[in-house]
């Protein structure tokens, strides 16, 4: 889901409070950690991601004009990051997967999840990252065709059909690993 | 409703792209149709697992706002040497090209530095151009019946740049 940053909090980020910026910060590192980790793979890629865009967004804060939701803005910003962090990546990803502490105190129910969202992952890293990115901010961000297109700086005719073909580019690679469930 | 309607359809309703009127015709074909009912289930399953999320992510965010605050600390104070760095290094990449090609001995000098000077870079073009037979005709084609129409030329820009 998109998080809801209100007005106040954006107006206030616009003029350099540090303290919006926090808000914004504990609201959105959530969705921006889902993001990065579809992205890109790894968890240590999308911790360092989720760091980057809330400074990124803070630096570039003057380019944005509070009349207008926040939401799309900061995540236009975050995909173009990963985009950016896609293109100067030399070794295909998808090494980096879940620190050993993190799994000797994870539940084994949520162990069991984590290897189905780890292939969800290894799928997305398949797919051409046009594709990619349209499926994250669809499927993880539960954004509108409208509010894709806008946050992509594309065409709605342009989203849909680069849904439609990574929706059935990921099916296919779904099937062919076998669903973990 | 074919079943190849019908795939395009179950695509779509797996986006949640369908409307109402749609998403009944879409179920009135997969009542009877078990092929496409197949397809519609492992479209349904395949945006299940897109849609599960990561499990405790929170949890697995170290306190980002401390390294964020300590970067955006970081910045602030030196505001001027980053904008300074930004502004300046495309400009300085810019006077480097430039200048280039204003001391360039190939083509801006008679001094024999390079290999060629400039005179003979230009007698080798036009050495070119009478090998291919542009310097003998300029009106209306070449001997090998090439215009100068055809490459945007009018016949006084092709008298003018071919004369002898």
């Amino acid at each position: 889901m998109i998080p809801e940053i209100d007005r106040e909090i954006s107006q206030r980020f616009h003029n350099g409070d540090r303290e919006a910026l926090e808000v914004i910060v504990a609201t959105c590192q959530g969705s921006l950690f889902g993001i990065g980790l579809k992205m890109l793979g790894g968890i240590h890629d999308a911790k360092d991601f989720v760091q980057d865009v809330c400074i990124k967004i803070y630096n570039k804060r003057s380019l944005y004009n509070p009349e207008l939701p926040f939401a799309p803005w900061m995540y236009k910003i975050a995909i173009n990051l990963a985009r950016e962090r896609l293109r100067n990546r030399k070794e295909f990803p998808g090494s980096d997967s879940m620190p050993a502490e993190i799994i000797e105190e994870t539940p084994r129910h949520l162990l069991v999840d984590h290897e189905q969202s780890q292939a969800v992952h290894t799928i997305l890293q398949q797919l051409e990252p046009k594709y990619r990115e349209c499926l994250v901010l669809r499927f993880e961000m539960d954004m509108a065709l409208k509010e894709i297109a806008t946050t992509l700086d594309l065409p709605v005719g342009t989203v849909k059909t680069r849904l439609r073909r990574g929706l059935m580019a990921f099916r296919e690679q779904w099937l062919k690993n076998g669903d973990p469930q | 409703m074919k079943c190849s309607v019908a795939e395009q359809m179950i695509i779509d309703h797996a986006l949640g792209f369908l409307e109402e009127k749609q998403e009944r015709e879409l179920k009135h074909h997969l009542a009877a149709c078990e092929q496409c009912r197949t397809l519609a289930t492992s479209y349904d399953l395949a945006v299940q697992a897109l849609q599960t999320q990561d499990i405790d992510s929170q949890a697995m965010l170290e306190p980002t706002w401390k390294t964020v605050a300590t970067a955006v600390a970081t910045e602030k104070r030196m505001p001027l040497q980053a904008k300074l760095t930004k502004a300046f290094l495309p400009l300085l990449a810019a006077a480097a090209v430039v200048l280039a090609i204003l001391f360039s001995p190939v083509f801006f000098s008679d001094n024999k530095n390079g290999e060629f000077t400039r005179m003979e870079v230009i007698q080798a073009y036009a050495d070119d151009l009478e090998y291919l037979e542009f310097g003998n005709e300029t009106t209306a084609t070449t001997s090998s019946g090439i215009s100068f129409q055809e490459f945007g030329l009018s016949t006084d820009d092709a008298s003018y740049l071919f004369q002898q």
